[in-house]
């Protein structure tokens, strides 16, 4: 028997792309990491199954009944559960459903469906069940992936960044998306994407979630000053943060 | 030394030097103006425009490897660092320089810095004029460079440039690659008289020498807490900042786990977890605390070391703040100068 840690994919809520971008190594890469661990579960490459894990990495959300079931069964069989993804941490753009009442998201969704009722509020997984480290973004980056599995296996707690985008946008040396005249959510959002949507033309979406102690009334005067619309800014923080009660303090549901 | 000379010898010079040395300067890409090396003069801004980042990041990178080791044991230090001519780099951004300078070989010094900065030949390129109305180099007196060139230039008119060698290696450089004449002491008396009349208006800080004794005294004025309320804590500020030194470093190992790089990255005070230590607690758990902090370091604290202020008056942080959160705002409450009441 391998003594190497057993590790498991799982999948909820999501498109598939986090196990996608695990997975998308280098053809060393991926014999270095099959060197470390012995990989037990994973519905998307293979069809075996494991009575327990040492490390098992969540995607999706928790969106239905059956999940939380489920997620709280795998907890209960893994020594670390790390989420892998923004709709595991933060429920990611699944969260988008939560603005909607039930009957109305039904009605969208199924018309002409009344009998389809199994969706719950989408949850990150920290919401249910507990979570030893995560990973976020949409999608995840396959080396903060790496570096966290390391870290792991090293036990040593993953590091995270805690600053905002500003940092590594400022290190890139991007004009501020500011100064172009567009809204963007990088100075409340977590970095550790390299500013990856700044540094390509575009604005941060704020998929990593926000930083902890978001300066979010100072962010709100700034809106103002840029004449940014503040209902164009709300419906940028509704992409991937509708779980962030600082951002969304009413719980609607 | 002086000499003179023209903007065709000097870019003419740049193409022969770049076969022995690489060059950085001021140079546009899409609509960026940042220092970056170049391939050949033509790449060469030729112009004075705020970049986002100072030039201490051809000594002092964002990110770059200390040492390469095996689980087996082995330690190689690394340093990389190439000849290099900097070149274009305004008195700001030399008196940033020349502190950094100063910073790293206190100690035992930092052999990574020093060793990029002793590979390095500097030429400077005065200013007449600020560069925007974001900078306030004039309040701190960083419109002229003491020291921290080998070469400086003095724009004249028809783009002919006054030519002061300063050092050893600067002469060198100029005797090697500059076609040039004899300068007349006369013309840079000229030329520093016409920019003392064109900065004539622009006074520095009220009571500039005596900031560290007022920075100590008004720990707990108002300013503070009225930006610090403001600041998101983005660490924009410290990012752009020519005097700022700060790093975190990292052990990374591959995934093979045989080998790994202890790297080093900027870090800067202004982020929240800076000072969080291992048991948890945050000794300057507000943005106000660290605003405090920051601004200290460059009026106060540092000032105290370095016998100046630590604060180039570049703008960088100014430009870089969303919040409009400027060191000059909060000196000029500090030293009264603005007569505003803050209460």
């Amino acid at each position: 028997m391998s003594k190497k840690p057993k590790v498991a994919f799982f999948d909820f809520t999501g498109c598939e792309g986090c196990q996608l971008c695990a997975v998308d190594l280098t053809p060393e890469q991926l014999f270095d990491l099959l060197a470390l661990v012995d990989i037990v579960e994973f519905r998307e490459v293979m069809t075996d199954k494991a009575e327990s894990y040492d490390i098992a990495f969540i995607e999706g959300s928790i969106s239905r009944k059956p999940d939380e079931e489920k997620i709280k069964d795998i907890r209960a069989r893994s020594k670390l559960l790390v989420t892998l993804g923004a709709c595991s941490t933060i429920a990611g753009v699944n969260a988008l459903r939560n603005f909607y009442p039930d009957d109305k998201l039904l009605h969208l969704v199924y018309p002409g469906h009344p009998e389809i009722d199994r969706t719950t509020i989408a949850r990150g997984v920290s919401e249910v069940v507990k979570v030893d480290a995560m990973i976020p973004g949409c999608p995840i980056d396959t080396h903060e992936f790496l570096r966290v599995v390391k870290d792991l296996l090293l036990g040593k707690k993953p590091e995270i960044p805690t600053y905002p985008v500003c940092v590594e946008c400022k290190m890139n040396e991007n004009t501020c998306v500011y100064e172009k005249g567009i809204h963007c959510l990088g100075p409340v959002i977590r970095a550790g994407c390299n500013a990856i949507c700044p540094s390509n033309g575009g604005y941060c979406f704020g998929c990593r979630g926000a930083i902890p102690k978001a300066n979010i009334e100072s962010m709100k005067e700034i809106l103002q000053k840029y004449n940014l619309s503040a209902a164009d800014a709300l419906d940028k923080f509704k992409l991937f943060l509708e779980r962030d009660k600082e951002i969304f303090p009413d719980d609607k549901n | 030394m002086l000499l003179k000379t023209t903007k065709t010898a000097l870019l003419k010079g740049i193409d022969q030097v770049l076969s022995t040395y690489q060059v950085a300067a001021l140079t546009k890409q899409d609509s960026r103006v940042l220092y970056n090396y170049v391939k050949t003069s033509h790449d060469i801004f030729w112009g004075c425009r705020p970049t986002v980042l100072p030039p201490k990041k051809f000594f002092f990178p964002p990110h770059e490897t200390l040492l390469d080791y095996t689980a087996d044991g082995q330690i190689i230090a690394k340093i990389e660092s190439k000849p290099l001519v900097l070149f274009g780099i305004h008195p700001c951004d030399l008196r940033g320089i020349q502190i950094l300078d100063e910073a790293f070989a206190d100690l035992h010094g930092d052999p990574n810095y020093l060793e990029r900065r002793e590979k390095a030949i500097i030429i400077g390129l005065d200013c007449h004029q600020t560069c925007d109305q974001d900078s306030f180099c004039y309040k701190v007196g960083a419109h002229y460079a003491k020291t921290g060139y080998d070469i400086m230039l003095y724009p004249l008119k028809d783009d002919q440039y006054l030519v002061e060698v300063a050092t050893d290696r600067g002469n060198v450089f100029a005797e090697q690659f500059l076609r040039a004449i004899k300068g007349e002491e006369k013309e840079l008396e000229e030329y520093q008289q016409a920019k003392a009349k064109a900065f004539e208006s622009l006074k520095p800080f009220k009571d500039l020498e005596k900031f560290p004794e007022l920075f100590q005294e008004n720990t707990h004025h108002p300013v503070w807490e009225h930006e610090g309320a403001r600041c998101l804590s983005c660490g924009s500020c410290v990012m752009v900042c020519p005097t700022c030194y700060c790093f975190n470093v990292t052990d990374d190992w591959e995934l093979n786990m045989r080998a790994g790089k202890r790297q080093r990255h900027w870090d800067a005070c202004m982020l929240h977890d800076f000072t969080t230590v291992a048991t948890g607690e945050n000794f300057r758990p507000t943005a106000t605390a660290r605003l405090h902090h920051r601004i200290n370091r460059k009026f106060n604290y540092l000032m105290k070391k370095h016998g100046q202020s630590v604060c180039v008056g570049c703008g960088r942080c100014v430009r870089a703040c969303l919040a409009d959160i400027s060191p000059k705002t909060i000196a000029e409450a500090i030293n009264g100068e603005d007569e505003k009441e803050w209460n």
